[in-house]
């Protein structure tokens, strides 16, 4: 379970991101964070990913107190997490199949881990066949896809995307609903941030529109299921 | 088709085991740090052989100067050792005397020969060197006072306390002279302890320019990979573990930089020995460059290894920490 209490962000400019968040997010449950460009969005994905700290309030995750872990302990948090960006974040000098590795070298799995987590997740993504090529060489929609195996190869128990479809057209868009709904129904928790309404509107899964750093209206009460796309 | 895992499943036992050991991990871990440096490395020779030459240069400068210096403590020493005493004896000084003086004197252990030469030896001896044998034989009386020549122990006495034992002797009553020239010895120590002092302050401000050297190359080694320590952090890397690139970049560039500054001052020495030799000829040929032991060259590369090291533990840092990840 992931809760944020009274979370507040101010950032050294003193704009303030985030003012007085309080969310509760249940483990297996898939979530919409909405709202306009700077609503407080990807502030919020940001920290429960640690990748920022908050300037006041608390988070739990799974009964973590995020404000507890200090900087050594971070990386090990991050490691239960996957992190899906707008831009697939990839390193274009290596293959797939070495972009899916690095995660999990960098946790020590062992070789033939490696090999058979990098091709469950590829299958599952449908890019088996291009594990050998570079990810420049692939389309907009496969190098996100790529960026989500990589988020997933770890198997985290949470996956946070910030705008994982904003460049990407309408028909790839859904695709990559699709699949994020196929991880949810295995029970990784989801948090989406999207402005894209007329995409998440029919799946009918639990929306949280964010303004100037606030909830404003929870759309569906915690736990509500979405339906297939 | 396996698929991602629901949290707190039940295989996360076994999921445990297939990660392999600490310490393998660890191993894997730096192996892999290892060759990504190489490869990057590799990636820009010219600017890598550029780096490890200026980091040679650099080294083998104070090195050059330490391995001179030993060479002329050697001369120094050598020359030291052949630093004799003469002790004139006052005309007419009694037998008895002489023969306690010289009694005294070889009972000094700081003293490594003690040879009387009497007035008629030394005679004798003036007149086969000096071919004005018909000469002196015209004279009544033999002019040349008995002398006893001493040999001090230079590992025991300095040059100072060769002068005051000098001074002692001359205020005997059976001598007429004390002399040794030492001031030319103490010119000589004074250069050499120059040499030392502006060898350890060109070393340290040579030490300086080779940890901002390696620094600001591994600095600028980091502005590629910025994005890989971005994305590694991401996905769990530790500061340790993007550190470990940089630290094998730095012992690359100290180690072969070390390496390279050991055969220039081989080189060094090779361009000199032959004129060396020529001097050597000149004083009798004792004179041979003392090449530098294993002691210097292990101090040489450890140094050049720790500033390597050092100067992308710096560096390093500060890249990790302006990625604030």
């Amino acid at each position: 379970m992931i809760r944020l209490e009274n979370l507040r962000k101010r950032y050294p400019n003193g704009h303030d991101a985030i003012r007085g968040i309080n969310l509760e997010i249940k483990q297996g449950e898939m979530i919409f964070l909405t709202g306009h460009s700077g609503a407080g969005k990807s502030t919020v994905l940001k920290l429960i990913g640690l990748l920022e700290r908050p300037s006041s309030g608390k988070i739990t995750v799974n009964g973590t107190h995020l404000n507890e872990l200090n900087s050594k302990q971070i990386p090990f948090y991050r490691r239960k997490i996957g992190m899906i960006f707008q831009a697939p974040t990839l390193l274009n000098d290596r293959s797939v199949f070495e972009n899916l590795a690095l995660p999990l070298r960098i946790a020590g799995f062992s070789g033939p881990e490696t090999r058979s987590r990098i091709h469950a997740s590829l299958e599952l993504v449908g890019l088996l066949k291009k594990h050998a090529q570079l990810p420049l060489a692939l389309s907009g929609g496969e190098q996100q896809r790529v960026g989500i195996a990589r988020a997933i190869v770890s198997r985290p128990d949470i996956i946070l995307a910030d705008e994982p479809t904003g460049n990407l057209d309408p028909a790839l868009s859904k695709d990559i609903m699709h699949l994020f709904m196929r991880l949810n129904q295995v029970g990784i928790t989801l948090i989406i941030a999207t402005h894209d309404l007329a995409l998440i509107q029919p799946l009918n899964f639990r929306q949280i529109q964010l303004q100037q750093g606030k909830i404003i209206e929870p759309a569906l009460k915690a736990g509500t299921k979405g339906r297939d796309l | 088709m396996s698929s991602p895992r629901p949290p707190h499943r039940p295989e996360a036992v076994k999921e445990k085991q297939q990660t392999a050991t600490p310490v393998t991990v660890w191993l894997k871990h730096h192996q892999a740090a290892c060759k990504n440096a190489i490869k990057h490395l590799s990636h820009s020779p010219l600017s890598t052989l550029l780096t490890v030459f200026v980091v040679a240069i650099a080294l083998s400068l104070p090195a050059g100067l330490q391995v001179a210096i030993k060479n002329l403590e050697a001369g120094h020493n050598a020359v030291n050792n052949q630093a004799k005493i003469s002790l004139y004896l006052s005309m007419h000084t009694p037998k008895a005397e002489i023969t306690s003086l010289i009694t005294q004197l070889k009972n000094n252990d700081s003293l490594l020969d003690i040879t009387f030469i009497s007035a008629e030896q030394a005679l004798q001896d003036f007149q086969s060197s000096s071919q004005l044998g018909n000469t002196l034989s015209t004279l009544k009386h033999n002019p040349l006072p008995a002398s006893i020549i001493i040999t001090p122990n230079t590992k025991k006495l300095t040059i100072d306390d060769i002068e005051l034992l000098v001074a002692d002797y001359q205020a005997l009553e059976a001598v007429e002279l004390a002399q040794i020239d030492a001031g030319w010895l103490k010119k000589l120590f004074s250069i050499i302890d120059l040499a030392k002092h502006f060898a350890i302050g060109v070393g340290i401000f040579l030490i300086f320019a080779v940890l901002i050297l390696i620094g600001n190359t591994i600095r600028n080694l980091g502005q590629n990979f910025q994005e890989e320590i971005a994305i590694s952090k991401l996905v769990g890397a530790t500061d340790a573990y993007v550190r470990r690139i940089f630290l094998y970049s730095g012992l690359f560039y100290g180690l072969f930089g070390s390496l390279l500054g050991l055969l220039f001052v081989y080189l060094g020495m090779l361009w000199l020995t032959p004129h060396i030799n020529e001097l050597a000829d000149l004083y009798n040929g004792n004179i041979s460059l003392i090449p530098p032991d294993s002691g210097d060259i292990f101090s040489l590369l450890g140094i050049g290894t720790v500033l390597g090291l050092g100067g992308a533990w710096a560096a390093a840092n500060r890249i990790i920490n302006q990625l604030s990840l």
